[in-house]
């Protein structure tokens, strides 16, 4: 038994009151039928936001949830908010018990967290309660919290729902008298809004249960979401609005513009860093090469009024050389700015392709990334030809394993508002095709009578494929190394790795490994006469596999492609006995093609897979995993030689 | 925080005598940037560690004890000089967060960078940050962050901070190593003045040799050390006490510990003090009764109270428990006489060494001999009774004295059996609590047959290389912790979910049915799973032959030990045997092709492992594997026998993966 330390808590207080009428009837609405693994129903999820003529804004969140079955770790009601712009006014809780008794929760059994957690400071906080124990099935937890807060932003982002299933979701918008409001529901049939007087309110029932599930879209694309924007009758709220793209593309502009300005320490630093490029894009790679070096700090400020849209000068990015990915944008503008080259800041969503929608024209983002006005000569694969703004090379400086020319996988195919004043506008970036983030590797082995094996493997790395290679490199070579044994190991078992050599030709966006294995026991004799190898083994392993269990929600597969040849010495009085009938695939969502081959004194596997960007419903799940399953299966197909 | 106690005798530093009232008013050692040298600043290579992104070219630490009105009080100053290499080392000087609880405070945060161009670039104080990063009840958690300027590769990053602590000042960790290699660590420490504590400060250093200390002039006495290498976790490693240089600083009384009268006194001490802790009200004296009503003999008494205890007191950090539960009890127990035994049990919630203490009450209520025991950790310090301080013995367990010898049980270790202890207490020592004699017993280690892996499955093997059939798997002791710690508290339906989940990880094709889980509650029996499973493509077929791997159970799995080189000793935590039945139906027209073991393989005195493989009938295969680990005790073994046991546990990942072939028999022909 260890003496505990003492860590912090909230404490308690239970008191012998009552629940307050919603409680009860949202404890009394009936619950239907669900699927065991359902832990918990939401019988009640509501939110009342009242917009005051100043703009500040009071949300009341109340929700109560019904428990199904026995859990693990009990839920928590949590609430964000910004604590230099608003304050948790109220935080209250109850839990009924089966029996329908009442225990309330006192204020000071709330915890308060900081938001921050890689980042270095974050105004954003969140207040939580932990009701613990009593939550048997048949207990209801309910909680209400009031919020306040000061903000520019007239939108707001309301998810009807998260995972677990929904009995009643309301969303409430009381706006002054006289204030337009414009709304958009995403992922569900439209919903129109009840209206009395200013008070706007919509509402959903019976919401499913949505399962998480292995590649599939995140939550944002497949629970009901609702976006709200309203608009002040006239002037003197302090609200900032955008009824369309342009218009919010306008007001990031004037937030991102000035911090982007080319000043004399930037243009300084320009000049020093492109003094020996020739051509404009060797001037482009020298800049971006240096931001993206520009270490990552973030700290999130007054974001209720902007901070998160406004960056830092770029001179003072520059001295400090830190900042984030706001920052680093404008750090990269401004010196695009300094050899004459034009440029913009871009809002996307960094984690989600699908998170943005071009239906709300509101923030949506939570990442900043540059478009460079690009000559039409210049080919990059990470461009788009925009009908107003021209040729668009994205670039993401903050991305310190994606060299100028690609694009990191989760931005690809994304919607993002190119800030370019008033003519911005929200484009899809470009999906880069399989090819260009492919793997090439090259096996030299030779086998012994016993089943070990030699072998020389030589991987080639080009775009994206890369970047999990270059983000251990950066790290300790230590550590490399052991990530390569425990990545080999895990399909070749117990081995020796010997010499291992990497070139990063970062600007082309290729990075090869080459490295000597020796594996103690690649095949297995068997009789004293046969030996049996997995040629495969010695590719790289399978991108996918997916389970088999019926599927609720659709596939989201990212373009994966590899070709891989694999050439085996045969050990001495050694000849192939059996070996795979060649397979080819092709499907929707790929192809594979391998082959197996007698070449001389040795053993020939060849293949090559392709995976294309997919997001397939549900209804394919069963032919998108047959194709992934067939590609694992293949590559691990056999081969058996046999002594003469 | 109080004075500890009034000055009866004179003080006398450990290692030296100090001068009385310096430092009151001179700075301390670390009041100013120190010079930086030309040596510094041409620095290419790293010095400890050739591969180090970025090394500390030292690491000052002052610590310095004083009064401060009628309390006390130790302040830390830190300086820190990095020379950054690599990007990486570059990220890794660019910023620092430093946490500190209620009763520290950060102060006097600087720092500056110096360019490789020698431009200066100062720590401003706009880029420190502080926040709470939780607070609750009055009680915070804080954090003081700041991104250090103009980092860039061969720069020279330092920075200075000072921590001020009102808390106890008893016990402190000296760390030498960081998470980057250090050039030079001192610490430079100044104890209580003469006048303010009976007590002197000791320093017990850890897997180094204390060197000569160096007294200054200032009243600083200073411990240096060179070329301290970064400080890196490894797998199945030894405790970080056990492996990481440090050092430990303590107060303790002037006098001069006994060897021989030490531990017999903290023995008598430590009972009188818990005994006193004891006293039943009538409540825990009823609910002593009834757990051992019709309890035959004094280990199956003692047995009914451990599970009583189990059955009604909560841990304190169990998820269930409530934050707001969970600080009513911490604000409890900071009452000036803790809460009392009948208090504990009335709450619900304990404490584990609270729960020890309600079962060790409740057994002197039915007539058993209890005592509370310190317990020594084996993941933690090494203890041996020549180390002097009850801080060596930080459990305190229940011994119950059973058919003439101790017994030592634990209420909190709720997973295991109840005759099993965390396997951090195995083979500890415990010094069990007297009026009249403790005395020290050593616990022992679990054999393997306590911690049981034992599976089955009946299984058929169709032409085409699917498998279908029934599996059961019985896991027990730190196995059945293990799992057990999984898999408690979810419903049954999660519980099926995640046995799903299990397989589906090496088997995605699997499609699982009649999955039950049953004593997950419960560790005195097994933990038993079983299910219905059906695998297409387990076997792979070739032009004739079909290749299958008969020791199903192994399928998938993974080396033990990948990494070719070893930093630090191996330690297993505790020893296991598994023991697997697998009997496959093979298809008909089928049959096996001078089917092979994979032999058998001895290691030696830690165990075994062996295989046999039986045809029955030629239409059925029968695969049993067994495998013994850590018998005797054997679960320790030195840095340099890495390659043997990485060898052996690559042997076995080899014969475990040992495949069969089946080729279609003559009569069927070719397909």
């Amino acid at each position: 038994m260890r003496i505990a330390a003492l860590l912090l808590a909230a404490w308690p207080l239970l008191a012998a009151e009552d629940a307050p009428a919603w409680v009860r009837e949202a404890a009394a609405r009936p619950v239907p039928s669900y699927p065991a693994k359902v832990s918990l129903v939401v019988t009640l999820q509501e939110e009342s936001v009242t917009v005051n003529a100043d703009g500040s804004r009071i949300m009341r969140e109340r929700g109560a949830l019904r428990v199904l079955q026995q859990l693990s770790h009990p839920p928590v009601a949590q609430r964000g908010y910004d604590s230099r712009n608003g304050r948790i006014r109220s935080f209250q809780g109850w839990l009924l018990s089966p029996s329908g008794k009442p225990v309330v929760f006192g204020k000071n059994a709330i915890v308060d967290r900081s938001a921050a957690t890689s980042q270095m400071y974050d105004e954003h906080r969140y207040q939580a309660l932990n009701p613990g124990t009593g939550l048997a099935p048949g207990a209801t937890f309910a909680w209400e919290v009031v919020e306040e807060e000061k903000t520019i932003f007239a939108n707001y982002h309301y998810p009807f729902q998260s995972d677990d299933p929904v009995l009643l979701s309301r969303f409430t918008l009381t706006l002054p008298a006289g204030w337009e409001v414009k709304s958009v529901v995403l992922n569900h049939a439209p919903i129109e809004p009840r209206v009395e007087g200013s008070v706007y309110s919509w509402e959903l029932r019976d919401l499913p249960w949505i399962e998480p599930e292995e590649h599939s879209p995140g939550i944002a694309a497949a629970a009901p979401r609702l976006g709200v924007s309203y608009f002040p009758a006239s002037g003197g709220s302090g609200l900032r609005t955008a009824k369309d793209w342009g218009a919010l593309s306008a007001w990031f502009s004037e937030l991102a513009d000035p911090a982007a300005e080319a000043s004399a320490p930037v243009r300084a630093k320009a000049a020093e860093l492109t003094a020996g490029a020739k051509t404009a894009l060797d001037k482009m790679r020298a800049l971006a090469a240096f931001v993206q070096q520009t270490n990552y700090v973030f700290v999130a400020i007054d974001l209720n009024h902007g901070g998160g849209f406004t960056p830092h000068r770029a001179e003072q990015t520059l001295e400090r050389n830190y900042g984030d990915c706001k920052d680093k944008t404008a750090l990269m503008r401004a010196l695009l700015a300094s050899i004459g080259v034009e440029s913009y800041a871009v809002s996307i969503y960094a984690t989600d392709r699908l998170f943005v929608r071009p239906e709300w024209p509101a923030s949506q983002f939570n990442h900043d990334i540059t478009a460079i006005r690009a000559p039409a000569e210049l080919t990059l694969p990470a461009t788009l030809d925009h009908p107003r703004l021209g040729r668009l090379l994205l670039f993401d400086p903050t991305s310190r394993t994606t060299p100028l020319g690609d694009l990191p996988d989760h931005e690809q195919g994304s919607l993002a508002l190119v800030l370019a004043g008033a003519r911005g506008e929200l484009v899809r970036t470009p999906l880069l095709p399989p090819a260009l983030r492919r793997v090439e590797s090259d096996v030299e082995a030779r086998l012994t009578p016993e089943g070990g094996l030699t072998a020389r493997i030589s991987r080639r790395y080009f775009g994206q494929s890369a970047g999990p290679w270059r983000r251990l490199l950066l790290g300790e070579p230590e550590e490399f190394k052991h990530s390569l044994e425990r990545a080999l190991s895990r399909h070749l078992g117990g081995l020796t790795l010997g010499r291992v050599e990497h070139s990063d030709r970062f600007e082309e966006g290729q990075l090869e490994l080459k490295m000597d294995v020796a594996v103690n026991r690649f095949g297995q004799i068997m009789q004293g006469r046969l030996l049996i190898v997995n040629p495969g083994d010695l590719a790289p392993p399978p991108d996918y596999a997916l389970p088999a269990k019926p599927r609720q929600q659709p596939v989201e597969l990212y373009a994966r492609a590899h070709t891989d040849s694999v050439k085996i010495a045969v050990p001495p009085r050694f000849k192939v006995d059996e070996l795979p009938e060649p397979l080819t695939l092709e499907s929707p969502y790929g192809s594979f093609h391998a082959r197996w081959r007698a070449e001389g004194a040795s053993v020939l596997f060849e293949q090559s897979v392709e995976i294309k960007d997919t997001l397939a419903p549900a209804s394919e799940y069963g032919q998108v995993r047959e194709f992934l399953e067939k590609i694992a299966t293949g590559q691990r197909s056999p081969v058996v030689l046999v002594k003469e | 925080m109080r004075i500890l106690r009034p000055l009866p005798v004179l003080l006398a530093f450990l290692f030296g005598a100090l001068s009385p009232g310096l430092c009151q008013t001179q700075a301390h050692p670390n009041a100013f940037w120190l010079p930086v040298t030309d040596a510094e600043k041409q620095m290419k290579e790293p010095v400890v560690d050739k591969d180090a992104g970025v090394e500390a070219l030292f690491w000052r630490v002052v610590v310095g004890d004083q009064r401060r009105g009628d309390d006390l009080e130790r302040v830390l100053y830190h300086y820190v000089r990095l020379k950054v290499f690599t990007a990486k080392g570059k990220e890794q000087a660019s910023t620092v967060d430093i946490e500190y609880n209620k009763g520290t405070y950060i102060g006097d945060v600087q720092g500056r960078t110096i360019k490789p161009d020698g431009t200066i670039v100062e720590l401003t104080k706009d880029a420190v940050h502080d926040r709470d990063v939780v607070k609750a009840g009055g009680i915070k958690r804080k954090a003081r962050s700041f991104a250090m300027p103009g980092v860039e590769l061969g720069a020279i990053v330092e920075y200075r901070w000072r921590e001020t602590r009102d808390r106890s000042l008893r016990y402190m960790r000296l760390q030498f190593q960081r998470e980057f290699p250090v050039q030079k660590v001192t610490y430079f420490i100044k104890p209580l003045p003469r006048d303010v504590v009976s007590e002197i400060m000791g320093i017990k250093p850890f897997n180094f040799t204390l060197p000569p200390l160096n007294e200054d002039t200032k009243g600083y006495s200073s411990i240096v050390l060179e070329k301290m290498p970064a400080f890196r976790e490894e797998p199945l490693m030894p405790g970080q006490a056990g492996v990481r240089i440090w050092a430990l600083l303590y107060y303790s009384p002037t006098e001069k510990r006994d060897p021989v009268k030490y531990w017999p006194n903290v023995g008598k001490k430590v009972y009188k003090e818990l005994r006193l802790s004891l006293r039943a009200d009538s409540d825990l004296k009823q609910a002593a009764a009834q757990a051992v009503a019709g309890a035959a003999g004094d280990e199956e008494k003692a047995l009914r109270l451990l599970r009583y205890l189990r059955a009604n007191l909560r841990d304190l950090f169990d998820p269930s428990v409530s934050d707001a539960d969970r600080l009513k009890t911490i604000k409890q127990r900071q009452k000036k006489d803790g809460r009392s035994v009948g208090e504990i049990l009335k709450s619900g919630v304990a404490t584990s060494d609270e729960m020890n203490l309600v079962f060790a009450a409740m057994a002197s209520q039915v007539g058993l001999d209890a005592r509370p025991a310190l317990v020594g950790d084996r993941d933690d310090i090494l203890f041996h009774p020549s180390s002097l301080d009850v801080y060596f013995l930080p459990n305190v367990d229940m011994a119950v004295r059973i058919g003439g010898s101790w017994k030592v049980y634990d209420v909190s270790t709720r997973l295991l059996p109840p005759r099993l202890l965390s396997w951090r207490e195995e083979g500890a020592s415990a010094l069990v609590t007297d009026p009249d004699k403790p005395e020290f017993i050593s616990l022992p280690l679990s054999p393997p047959e306590e911690s049981q892996v034992v599976r089955q499955a009946k299984l058929k093997l169709d032409a085409e290389g699917a498998i279908e059939g029934d599996i059961e798997e019985a896991w027990s002791g730190h196995k059945g912790a293990e799992r057990r710690g999984d898999l408690r508290g979810e419903s049954e339906a999660r519980q099926q979910e995640r046995i799903k989940e299990e397989v589906l990880q090496t088997f995605p094709s699997a499609e699982l049915t009649q999955i039950q889980v049953e004593q997950v509650d419960n560790p005195e029996e097994p933990l038993r799973v079983r299910y219905h499973l059906k695998v297409t493509g387990y076997a792979q077929r070739t032009g004739k032959r079909l290749l299958f791997q008969p020791l199903f159970f192994q399928r998938g799995s993974q080396p033990l030990f990948t990494a070719s080189d070893r930093r630090y000793d191996i330690h297993f935590r505790y020893a296991w045997r598994e023991q697997d039945e697998v009997a496959i139906a093979l298809p008909p027209g089928f049959e096996l092709e001078k089917a092979e073991t994979p032999g058998d393989l001895d290691f030696g005195p830690p165990g075994s492992y062996r295989v046999k493989l039986v045809v029955k009938g030629r239409v059925e295969l029968s695969a049993q594997r067994e495998f013994v680990f850590g018998k005797g005790g054997a679960l320790a073994f030195g840095r340099s026998g890495y390659p043997q046991i990485k060898g052996v546990f690559e042997e076995i990942h080899a014969r475990d993966g040992h495949i069969l072939a089946l080729r279609q028999s003559a009569a069927t022909g070719a397909k």
